[in-house]
């Protein structure tokens, strides 16, 4: 017989720490936390579209770490269509697994329909990434669609390569099956070839995919810390290259809220301009990404800040937010989202000098703008901005002056998003208090005396049906 | 009963004057949300009986606001809130309490009267005990008419539905007028999309006519007036109206075509239109009625003293205000200071002679005639009711009153600027008054309409606020060091400087600034002198610094590169060089680049990239003089091929970098900035821009003619001056440093001369001999300019879109759409009263 080492439990005392350890072992449920829904959306931030216009992107952002990420989920939106055309429309072709189509009528919207997020949702294809979602955007290279989404949970910019059968590659597969690291640009500065790190806070995403560069902004106003981004994607040369974050920009300012590319310069095609807004400054930031110059021996690719403007003639001006180009270019002017005051600015853009930048015009909109569209409808330009705290989308006619009209939505609008299909006019529109996905009328009624659905909400897209 | 005592009726009659004088306490509930206009109406409320009269029945306490003559009087204020689709109404006779009228007091809350979708436009038609209010909406074609007797009612009633009245205009309204033409009362709606007016006349209630529709005439896309033969044309956009009460005329403005439309309300018909010149979007009609008894034959515009209507426009492109004299036909030029003010000089240099100084846009426009005034249709001429005064030594103008002829501009800042036509407190100013206490009024006219109104007052001339302070920089970033006596350069303030006597520079000689000004009168004391033009100083903060920074070319971003040559160069397509200022041209002026950023060289560079441009706090070698300058690069001196070709290898990668003057000084008002005279030449390559140049080389003439400077030096010391915006220092000569022989900095503003600094040295052959001490860079020559005109200004809200204004009433109503509600304004003094919300 061996003696027992002096230091050991004897065996009583041993099986019950070892019970005491099995109680304790059954009674915390293990680090993973509780996934989230696959077939629904809980806060949802940002959505966009693919190319083709068969399916939308809708992130949600985990907001109250309810579960243990977020998720990217790809919405069958010719089925959405489907549904808006025909009210019995029961099965969405695409998705031969979805449940079928459940909708009760909106109570709220009389003629509109409430129906269970389920049916539309490809949920095999659903993907798990960090909490904090914030903008999302997709690129349509060569050979690959990609979709970005900037994630301020881990730091990152989470990337997936998309199919046309709302297919989201990410680097796992599975149903919620979580983004593999080789898909978080800025996570891990070994991925870098400057050694950067995505800096914290995120705020948007801006792409210009004929160079494959990703612009981040990130909102945070501490000294010290970069607020610019630029992410080179490979993919913008054919053959399935990697993002690579190349460079942050620090001493700049504060709260960069969004960005929007400008159309290209004479003279200086090569380059990609972007302007930016702040949320703490009354200011108008210019960025270039600089392609690097083949006389140098080590001309990295850069990002910096071309030109500053201050917004002058506001009372505040210091607190901008969206930010979109006129899609009529012959126009050479942007709006803005301001807060302060609640307004939409339109201002003077000429890409050739941005110095000459200047608020042109200011129409004061709903409490709480966050978010703006820009459209064109036949030759007019047409602006949608969301007000988060009306709840309303006011649609302007920026060149009349004009509120054409208002959509009530539901309690939380949030990001929106024109359908990409000209023939069918609907704005999509994420809820985030309610976790819901909204369909808005944008077709002009044939008599404008009886203007039917347009502008109203015709079906919303929610985790649950509402009780009878 | 015992009397009551002295202190005890004292301590009484405070209290009563307390009780009465004290603002009333009225509550804000923040029911207004995004308001786009003000109607006021009179209504006589007997219990529940109300009435509607014309607005001079009703008047307001100056104490308690509470109602005027008559109790039963209310003015009310009725504000179309945009969102809701309803009108509030509010009690302007309220003392205590809350204001707001709640329309249905069942209701929880305030409630209002809804009157349809986006309302954007309001006008009234009242008479003696009955009226009407009219409601433009954004997406009606029907004009909504409400009875104002049913402003206090409930609309939840059946019988509110009966005193409203939907009235088709033909279009999507956008503005309305009402216009009293003998005894029709005209509707007139502009309908933007429609390309045309309506006018619809409601003179009877019961029956209200069909619309007329006036489709208003385009232009040629040339720009003449009325239809080309056979060439394309532009589409009118009406946008907003003015009437003119005299003519039965409706002005139309036009954000499309350059022009004003004329039409004669009554007769339905376009008459002709204004060729303005500009897109607008915002009018009113103002003018003035008297007579001016001074010297108004030494006015050269004799519009300035004689009856004249005005047409106040705001440009749809920028907002900027601008004046159509109705009365002769022709464009106003409100920047210029009209003869006898001096040079005919601009009062605000920054802005075209043919705007109202104004620096931030305007977004509505309200006239203002306050009690004080006649009206336009009284015959001429009449008697002004303060051309009684006489002057008095120092009179000091009103300055926080208003009596007389205005336009109130609301400001896309949030501020309100009040604009003189006519103000009657002018008679007393200084011009007027060169002879001296007890005269009469009888100097020349200078007063200058459509500036608008002086927040200080005129009579002092302008200086400097204290003596300037010269600073250098303490280790490259912290401000400190004040330099002074031989050691410090500074401003010409006698004829030289040794190294043994340094003029001194007093208050007396402006410590060394000629400022404009001119001899006003005398007293004891010696001369008396006043602005030369009180409109063309102004009040800031001037900061010259040494080899400063130019505004605006301090940036992060940039490549240095070589070109196939071997040139070095900055490549910067953001950096605006010409725009901002910078400059390389031989014997005038040749900056500098200063690489900022440390060097960022491969790993094998590394060392000697340290040893040439240093790092951190110890840079060297950053500084590389400007071959040229062109609008989106520089192109650099180098020593040397190798050394350029060294500074590619330790900046591969975007830098930081400044462009500074070289052995200048960058001089920067805090409101005007860097005045410089650059423009993009051929080629893109930045040249000095003849005109801007040769404007500071008058104003720099004015300057040495004021100071009696003999006409056979004028030539040799203006060929001195530097280009604008910056200021070159005095050579020693002699071992002296010699105003005559200082180049001339000046501006609109003043005009200085710099000494340097002076230094003993020995010389080779054992001498001495004084020099300009070299100048540390940033050096800082700091000063501030006072008693200059300065706008009055106050703030009415952060997103101001109307205002309204009662004549005889004195008070001014302002819509704040984002945050205030209705803000109200006196006018004696001017001060804020009550927010409605």
């Amino acid at each position: 017989m061996t003696a027992r080492p002096h230091w050991s439990l004897p065996p009583r005392a041993l099986l019950a720490s070892c019970l005491a350890l099995g109680v304790a072992g059954l009674g915390c449920p293990g680090n993973e936390g509780l996934d989230p829904p696959a077939d629904s959306f809980f806060y949802p931030v940002t959505l966009a579209a693919s190319p083709s216009g068969n399916w939308l992107y809708v992130t949600s952002s985990d907001f109250d770490l309810r579960f243990n990420g977020g998720t990217v989920a790809p919405v069958d939106l010719a089925c959405i269509r489907a549904r808006v055309a025909d009210p019995t429309h029961a099965r969405c072709a695409a998705l031969p697994a979805a449940p079928a189509v459940r909708c009760v009528a909106d109570r709220d919207q009389p003629g509109a329909s409430v129906c269970e997020a389920r049916a539309f949702i490809r949920t095999e294809q659903v993907r798990r990434i960090s909490a904090y979602a914030i903008d999302s955007a997709v690129a349509q290279y060569p050979d690959r669609t990609r979709l970005y989404v900037a994630v301020r949970g881990d730091g990152s910019v989470t990337w997936f390569d998309l199919d046309d059968a709302g297919g989201l590659d990410c680097g796992a597969s599975g149903s919620l099956a979580r983004c593999s690291d080789d898909h978080r640009v800025g996570a891990d500065a070994a991925q870098s070839p400057t050694a950067a790190r995505l800096p914290p806070d995120p705020s948007s995403i801006s792409l210009d995919p004929a160079r494959g560069w990703v612009l981040v902004t990130h909102q945070s106003s501490e000294a010290g810390l970069p607020r610019a981004s630029l992410i080179r994607d490979g993919a913008v040369n054919g053959g399935g290259g990697a993002p690579v974050l190349l460079s942050a920009l620090g001493n700049i300012s504060p709260g960069l809220s969004d960005a929007a590319l400008l159309p290209r310069a004479p003279g200086s095609e090569e380059r990609s301009t972007w302007v930016v807004t702040s949320r703490s400054e009354a200011s108008f930031s210019f960025f270039q990404a600089y392609p690097g110059n083949a006389s140098l021996r080590d001309a990295n690719p850069f990002l910096y800040r071309s030109a500053i403007i201050g917004v002058r003639g506001l009372a505040g001006g210091n607190n901008n937010r969206a930010i979109a180009v006129d899609p009529d270019a012959s126009r050479r002017r942007a709006f803005v989202i301001s807060r302060a005051p609640e307004a939409l600015l339109s201002v003077s853009l000429d890409p050739a000098n941005p110095t000459a930048a200047t608020v042109i015009d200011v129409l004061p909109v709903p409490l709480g703008p966050s978010r703006l569209v820009v459209r064109s409808v036949g030759g007019r330009t047409q602006v949608l901005v969301v007000s988060f705290d009306a709840r309303r989308v006011t649609v302007i006619d920026p060149d009349e002056r004009r509120v054409i009209g208002q959509v009530v939505t539901r309690r939380g609008p949030h990001q929106a998003l024109v359908d990409p299909s000209p023939s069918q006019p609907f704005l999509y529109l994420v809820d985030f208090l309610d976790g819901a996905l909204e369909v808005i009328d944008l077709r002009p009624p044939p008599d404008p005396a009886n203007p039917g659905t347009y502008l109203r909400r015709v079906l919303t897209l929610a985790p649950q049906l509402p009780q009878e | 009963m015992r009397p009551i005592s002295l202190r005890a009726a004292a301590l009484l009659g405070a209290t009563l004057a307390a009780a009465c004088s004290t603002t009333p306490a009225i509550s804000n509930t923040n029911n207004i949300i995004r308001a786009t206009d003000v109607e006021l109406i009179c209504l006589e409320v007997v219990g529940a009986t109300v009435r509607p009269h014309p607005t001079t029945r009703c008047t307001l306490s100056d104490t308690d606001n509470g109602p005027g003559g008559n109790p039963t009087f209310h003015m009310h204020a009725v504000v179309p809130q945009f969102d809701r689709g309803e009108l509030a109404v509010i009690d302007l006779a309220t003392t205590a309490g809350v204001a707001l009228v709640d329309n249905s007091p069942a209701t929880p809350g305030y409630s209002f009267l809804p009157v349809g979708e986006f309302p954007v436009a309001i006008a009234s038609d009242i008479g003696d005990g009955t009226g009407f209010l009219y409601v433009a909406s954004g997406r009606s074609d029907r004009v909504l008419r409400l009875d104002a007797a049913a402003l206090r009612s409930d609309p939840r009633r059946a019988a509110f539905a009966a005193r409203r009245m939907e009235l088709p205009v033909g279009g999507l309204p956008r503005d309305l007028a009402l216009v009293v033409s003998g005894d029709r009362h005209l509707l007139v709606a502009t309908l933007p999309e429609s390309r045309a007016v309506s006018i619809v006349d409601v003179t009877d209630p019961a029956a209200p006519g069909a619309p007329r529709i006036i489709t208003l005439r385009g232009a040629a896309t040339g720009g003449d007036a009325g239809v080309a033969d056979g060439g394309a044309m532009a589409l009118p956009h009406p946008v907003a109206l003015a009437v003119d009460e005299e003519g039965g005329r409706a002005y139309v403005t036009d954000d499309v075509l350059d022009r004003v439309h004329v039409v004669d309300v009554a007769a339905g018909v376009e008459l002709d239109s204004l060729a303005v010149g500009e897109r607008t979007r915002v009018a009113v009609v103002t003018g003035l009625a008297r007579r001016r008894r001074y010297n108004c034959d030494q006015a050269l515009d004799p519009d300035h003293c004689t009856r004249s209507r005005y047409l106040y426009l705001t440009t749809a492109d920028q907002g900027d205000v601008i004046v159509w004299d109705l009365t002769r036909g022709a464009r106003v030029r409100p920047n210029v200071l009209p003869q006898p003010n001096a040079r005919g000089s601009r009062i605000e240099p920054s802005i075209a002679v043919d705007r109202v100084p104004l620096l931030v846009p305007a977004t509505a426009l309200v006239a203002i005639n306050t009690s004080a005034y006649d009206s336009m249709a009284a015959d001429i001429p009449v008697s002004p009711p303060t051309d009684s005064a006489t002057c008095t030594q120092g009179y000091s103008p009103t300055l926080g009153s208003f009596s007389g002829v205005f336009v109130g501009a609301v400001l896309r800042s949030g501020q309100l600027a009040i604009i003189d036509v006519d103000d009657y407190n002018v008679d007393a100013w200084e011009a007027q008054c060169q002879v001296g206490a007890g005269s009469t009024l009888t100097g020349p006219y200078r007063f200058v309409r459509h500036a608008p109104h002086a927040k200080t007052q005129l009579t002092l001339a302008p200086a400097l606020s204290a003596a300037p302070t010269t600073t250098a920089l303490l280790r490259g970033s912290a401000r400190g060091q004040t330099l002074d006596g031989v050691g410090a350069p500074l401003f010409a303030c006698g004829a030289a400087r040794s190294i043994d006597a340094t003029p001194a520079c007093t208050e007396a000689n402006n410590y060394g600034v000629a400022l404009p000004r001119r001899q006003i009168g005398a007293n004891a004391a010696g001369p008396v002198y006043g602005p030369a033009d009180p409109f063309t100083s102004r009040n800031e903060a001037w900061a010259f610094a040494f080899e400063g920074i130019i505004p605006g070319l301090d940036q992060t971003g940039g490549a240095l590169t070589l070109d196939p040559s071997g040139a070095l160069s900055l490549e910067a397509p953001g950096g605006f060089f010409c725009t901002r200022g910078a400059l390389a041209v031989d014997n005038v002026a040749r900056d500098l680049l200063s690489i900022v950023s440390d060097p960022t060289p491969l790993a094998a560079d590394a060392e000697l990239c340290a040893q040439t441009f240093g790092a951190g706090e110890v840079p060297l070698n950053r500084d590389l003089g400007i071959e040229r300058a062109f609008e989106d690069r520089l192109q650099l001196r180098a020593n040397g091929a190798d050394f350029a070709a060294l500074v590619v290898r330790c900046y591969p990668q975007a830098i930081r970098f400044q462009v500074r003057a070289s052995q200048q000084w960058i001089a920067q008002g805090a409101r005007s900035g860097f005045l410089h005279a650059v423009r993009i030449g051929p080629g893109r390559e930045c040249e000095v821009d003849p005109p801007k140049q040769a404007e500071v080389v008058a104003f720099a003439e004015r300057c040495l003619r004021d100071r009696a400077t003999p006409a056979d030096q004028l030539a040799a010391q203006l060929a001195r001056v530097c280009p604008a915006g910056r200021a070159c220092t005095g050579a020693v000569v002699g071992g002296m440093a010699q105003r005559d022989l200082a180049p001339v900095f000046a501006n609109p503003y003043l005009c200085t001369q710099i000494f340097p600094a002076l230094l003993q040295r020995m010389t080779a052959a054992g001498g001495t001999e004084v020099v300009a001490a070299p100048l540390d860079r940033d050096t800082q020559i700091t000063f501030t300019l006072a008693n200059a005109w300065d706008a009055f200004l106050t703030d009415v809200g952060s997103l101001p879109v109307a205002a309204r204004h009662l004549r005889g009433l004195d008070r001014l109503y302002v819509v704040d759409t984002a945050i205030n509600g209705l803000m109200e304004f006196r006018f004696n003094p001017f001060e804020r009263g009550r927010i409605f919300n």
